[in-house]
């Protein structure tokens, strides 16, 4: 049953069919109108079609492809050329609204002359649009795919754990979208302009309800993984900044699968004590994340100091960034990552043979930490060790032996 | 084969280009030219119309000599005579070859 309006009643629709797709707009357009839907001046906003309920009637509509920026920014507002306007006002057509690089006319006179009266013309109109449309194209292929990977530094699968692979599989899927949808766009309006060339017409589709389906999914989806992703970037960064899921060291009821600071005191009686507390700043902190990639990844910080049986004193801040990966495979790249990442920042290698693993690179980093990551089957651990001790320095082969021997037999 | 866009002119860019042979013209002035003098046999629509203003502005056959309110005036220029020019022979050679054609098949009869 058809829903029942009152004459002058707002009623709001979500277009059926993108913007480009011309003939599907107009043939909405016109179909509503007969249903007593007339679209309302300026009647787009934010993707949503205003209308008012008059006595239905036939309208026709037609879109014009706009020749300069419709921003709200651009010159003008993005509005028409006024004597333009004028002179559809002469043939009986009027100026209704714009939706992104199209402006719509309407005429009440089944007789009106054509907006477009020459093909060759029209075909060269849609240049502008696509033009706009190439160079969104280009837009959207950088910001969504090469600036992330600058931005990352290439290192995708550290994004990729630090991220989430879920979060990040939706991240991969929004930008798909978006590139089809834009790739889409262009080929439409290109299929367009040979048709106009060549035929003299573009052959509209009659029925906009054919698309319609395909283009509401898609477009749910996209709002859906956009809200989605912006929720889920404002939990993750409230989460950062307040350092909620990180541990106390002290207060850690979880098992630690790698050796600390003290375990660097080896056999025997020891003293230790943390030297440092700050939850805000993450010191003496452990915080566990569970990946669908990396089944644990722990980040650990520690400062403390530990007297071992020689009345050495080993002291200083321990920084480890331990992950369990899927495959030994994909550890391997995670850890030749966490090195690349430190290289590009400029690092100074030492090193460290004998070590039983499957690789091993330690280095000085810039800020002049000693660094070591170690891949050992599926477990990744890059850890750098800064010491305080006016009594002893541990050298890095030492405490990295004991690092790398630790892993893969967990301790509480 | 489609035409190269701008190379040969279409019959909307020809009379916009003749209209303005004459004097400077605003938009709706050009469409009432064509309209007076094909006897509404071409019949230009206003988005065709300024999408033609906009390419041969940026063309420059043509340029903008004034705005007044809504109006902006153009006048031809150099390269845009040119083109109309280069068009009208074209088109004079095409009736030139029809009467030819048109001869030698008269002569055969």
């Amino acid at each position: 049953m058809k829903k029942q309006y009152k004459i002058g009643q707002h009623i709001y629709r979500i277009p059926p069919c993108p913007a480009y797709d011309i003939s599907g707009m107009e043939n909405w357009l016109s179909d509503l109108a007969e249903e007593g839907l007339v679209l309302m001046q300026d009647g787009f906003f934010a993707g949503i079609a205003t209308f008012e309920y008059r006595e239905p009637q036939q309208v026709k509509y037609r879109l014009e492809a706009s020749q300069k920026k419709t921003g709200m920014w651009s010159d003008d507002g993005g509005e028409p050329d006024p004597e333009q306007v004028e002179l559809c006002k002469k043939y009986s057509w009027e100026y209704v609204a714009k939706r992104k690089d199209f402006y719509i006319y309407r005429s009440f006179d089944p007789s009106a002359r054509e907006l477009n009266t020459d093909p060759e013309v029209q075909a060269l109109a849609l240049n502008a649009v696509k033009k706009r449309q190439g160079n969104a194209l280009f837009t959207s292929v950088f910001f969504l795919l090469i600036y992330p990977v600058l931005l990352t530094r290439g290192c995708l699968l550290l994004t990729t754990i630090s991220m989430g692979t879920w979060w990040m599989s939706l991240v991969l899927l929004l930008a798909a979208l978006m590139l089809v949808d834009g790739v889409r766009a262009f080929i439409h309006l290109k299929k367009i302009q040979k048709s106009l060339t060549y035929n003299g017409c573009y052959n509209p589709e009659p029925d906009w309800r054919k698309n319609a389906a395909p283009y509401f999914i898609r477009k749910i989806i996209k709002t859906v993984l956009t809200v989605l992703l912006v929720f889920a970037f404002l939990q993750n960064w409230g989460i950062s900044i307040t350092n909620e899921k990180k541990i106390p060291i002290e207060e850690y009821n979880g098992t630690v699968p790698f050796a600390t600071i003290q375990d660097f005191a080896g056999e025997g009686n020891s003293e230790y004590m943390l030297t440092k507390m700050g939850l805000n700043m993450g010191i003496n902190t452990i915080e566990d994340k569970f990946d669908w990639i990396a089944p644990r990844c722990t980040e650990y910080n520690e400062h403390a100091s530990v007297k071992n049986s020689d009345g050495k004193i080993i002291a200083g801040g321990l920084h480890i960034d331990y992950c369990e990966l899927r495959n030994p495979k994909l550890a391997k790249i995670l850890a030749k990552e966490f090195y690349r990442l430190d290289k590009m920042k400029g690092v100074e290698l030492t090193d460290i043979p004998g070590l039983k693993a499957d690789y091993v690179i330690a280095y000085i980093d810039n800020l002049h930490f000693p660094t070591v990551v170690i891949q050992k089957d599926n477990i990744v651990v890059k850890a750098y060790f800064f010491q305080t001790s006016a009594n002893y320095t541990m050298p890095i082969e030492e405490w990295a032996e004991i690092i790398c021997d630790s892993l893969g037999n967990s301790k509480s | 084969m489609p035409r190269k866009a701008m190379v040969i002119l279409t019959e909307a860019m020809f009379y916009v280009l003749m209209a303005l042979q004459g004097r400077e013209m605003c938009g709706i002035d050009i469409a009432e030219f064509i309209d007076k003098h094909t006897n509404g046999r071409v019949q230009i629509g206003p988005a065709t119309l300024y999408t033609i203003l906009g390419k041969f502005e940026k063309e420059k056959y043509i340029k903008e000599t004034n705005v007044e309110g809504r109006k902006r005036t153009y006048v031809i220029t150099e390269k845009g005579r040119d083109a109309y020019n280069a068009e009208l022979l074209r088109l004079r050679q095409c009736i030139v070859d029809s009467d030819n054609v048109q001869s030698e098949l008269e002569r055969q009869v």
